[in-house]
């Protein structure tokens, strides 16, 4: 038998910042497509490690980019599956109502509807995109809402998360259910109508007033 | 011919006489000196052999007295046995491996003594001697003159094959430490840095992929991912199912504190058990998707019979995890040319994430407090 030293070990050093070792971990290749074209010799792929495939990044067919993360967004306290409910329930609505329009619709009215709830999700987030962002900077101790350009995927995530704000608003007290509202809601921002989209619009107009404070950018 | 510690002082002396008499420009006092140094350095070697001899001896006594201890035959006694007794006879709580006692052969563990080459008249072989760092300056000329070789060969006539570049993924160059310790010589930093200078100058020419060995020598791979090796546990081997007679796998993989064994055979019609279950007891749609996804990639679906136990802590997603990895181990075992679909997807790869512990003075792993003057 072997008696193996036991020692209760006291951690001093600082957490890091990952797990995955950046000198030699890649990001996986999740699209299906991508992965049937052969890499490249001198791709870093070849040599180092890829890390785990994430659980939500499944290469299904249904995989969407918005959805998933719009189930991200709208997640509280890491209850994503409670989160994709919601999300996928208001989608299942959406699909409900163009079903209905498309029944009632005349002939030449029908191939006008659009009865995919994903493009129409897509679409209504499209249309939410904020141009510019507001930052606070201070400067001489007072703070000023200076206007920052953005990058996509986050004017992506703004928009989101202005969407999910106003929904949760309108769910407040057990007026409405929140997918209800998100349907509602993604269903108005594709005709470019809506709260989130006065939202963003009033994001527009303060950001224009406080274009004067530009200068303080950087 | 290697002078040994066995070869007398006094044999060593008269040589070099011998070799200053031949000597006709070097004045007295600088011979004396060198003769001194080289009556100094056949002494070391001396010195250095007798100590060998010593710490053999003693490494061969210990080594019996282990064996005593141990219950064990001294003559059929490996190092294994040995790092195994040392380890239960002095139990160690330190984590550092170089504060650990060690029993092994002394030229495993003592600085090796490099012996210099002399021929018949005692003089020192190779003119790079006088360098006093023959071996860097070899290698420093070795790369110049394959630099050169490079550069001039062929010229316009060169294939396409003959003009690639050195690929310089997945391999780094031998830091100064490293080098030093190939070459058996201290180099310093400014020595190193001429060297990585022509060592760069060599791998930028067009060509140089013909010197891919050379170069390979003096480079080493990067730590973790070099070649077929995975990150976790390996591809389990096929075996044939006696009663089925059927390919199958078993591959065993965990997620944070849940264990997953997988047993998969090919030429299936797509069952998969998981504890017992079939898939669709499994709630989430993330948590079948999982499960499903080493079929998807590889393109599977329905081909293969799947039995999955866990135990554990399990969990809503760490369960499907855990099956998906040894699922996917399973596939590339019984399916090779998946093996790098399903690499590229990270599904090979064991995910070493795990919960951080939360901090004192802290609410959380990471969050803090706020601060508050008052």
């Amino acid at each position: 038998m072997i008696i193996r030293p036991c020692a209760r070990l006291i951690s001093t050093s600082a957490p890091s910042s990952s797990r995955y070792d950046a000198k030699v971990f890649r990001e996986p290749i999740s699209d299906r497509e991508q992965l049937r074209k052969p890499l490249s010799a001198d791709d870093e792929r070849n040599f180092l490690f890829i890390k785990a495939l994430k659980s939500d990044e499944t290469p299904t067919f249904y995989r969407n980019h918005v959805v998933d993360k719009l189930v991200r967004v709208c997640m509280t306290d890491g209850r994503k599956e409670m989160s994709r409910k919601n999300v996928l329930a208001a989608l299942e609505i959406i699909k409900r109502k163009q079903y209905q329009a498309w029944n009632k619709a005349s002939d030449d009215e029908k191939p006008k509807i659009e009865l995919s709830a994903f493009k129409i999700a897509e679409v209504g987030i499209d249309n939410c995109k904020p141009l510019m962002k507001l930052q606070g900077v201070t400067r001489g101790g007072t703070t000023y809402q200076v206007p920052f350009p953005i990058e996509d995927s986050e004017a992506e995530f703004r928009a989101m998360k202005m969407m999910r704000d106003i929904c949760r608003q309108k769910a407040k007290h057990g007026e409405t259910f929140f997918k209800d509202a998100l349907a509602a809601e993604l269903m108005l921002a594709s005709q470019n109508e809506g709260a989130t989209i006065q939202a963003k619009q009033e994001l527009h107009k303060t950001c224009e007033a406080n274009r004067a404070y530009a200068h303080y950018r950087g | 011919m290697l002078i040994r510690g066995v070869v007398s002082t006094a044999s060593s002396v008269r040589t070099f006489s011998s070799l200053s008499s031949l000597s006709t420009g070097d004045s007295p006092s600088s011979s004396g000196r060198a003769a001194r140094a080289l009556e100094m350095y056949m002494r070391g070697v001396k010195e250095h052999d007798k100590m060998m001899g010593r710490e053999g001896a003693n490494f061969e006594r210990g080594k019996r007295h282990l064996a005593n201890m141990m219950g064990m035959e001294a003559s059929t006694m490996t190092q294994n046995d040995i790092d195994t007794a040392i380890r239960y006879l002095f139990p160690s709580g330190l984590s550092d491996k170089k504060a650990l006692p060690i029993l092994a052969p002394p030229d495993q563990v003592l600085p090796r003594l490099h012996k210099l080459a002399f021929d018949e008249e005692g003089k020192p072989m190779g003119a790079r001697f006088y360098t006093l760092k023959p071996a860097f300056y070899q290698l420093l000329s070795e790369v110049a003159i394959r630099s050169e070789k490079v550069d001039r060969y062929g010229g316009e006539k060169k294939t396409i094959k003959e003009k690639n570049h050195f690929q310089t993924g997945g391999s780094v160059w031998l830091n100064e430490e490293k080098m030093a310790k190939k070459l058996g010589e201290k180099i310093s930093t400014h020595m190193y840095t001429q060297l990585m200078m022509a060592m760069e100058h060599l791998i930028s020419l067009p060509g140089s992929a013909t010197q891919n060995d050379f170069i390979m020598q003096w480079r080493e791979p990067i730590a973790a991912g070099s070649g077929n090796k995975l990150f976790g546990p390996p591809i389990p081997p096929v075996e044939i199912d006696a009663t089925t007679n059927r390919r199958t796998a078993t591959a065993k993989a965990d997620v944070k504190a849940t264990y997953a064994e997988v047993k998969v055979s090919d030429a299936g019609k797509g069952e998969f058990i998981v504890d017992g279950m079939s898939l669709d007891t499994f709630q989430s749609l993330q948590a079948r998707e999982t499960l499903l996804c080493p079929l998807i990639v590889s393109d599977l679906l329905g081909r293969l019979s799947i039995t999955a136990t866990t135990k554990g802590m399990g969990g809503e997603t760490a369960v499907p995890r855990a099956v998906r990895h040894a699922l996917s181990l399973s596939i590339a075992a019984l399916y090779p040319e998946k093996k790098e679909v399903l690499t590229l997807s990270g599904l090979l790869t064991r995910d070493p994430r795990k919960r951080e512990r939360s901090k004192v003075n802290q609410p959380g792993a990471r969050a803090k407090w706020i601060w508050k003057r008052r």
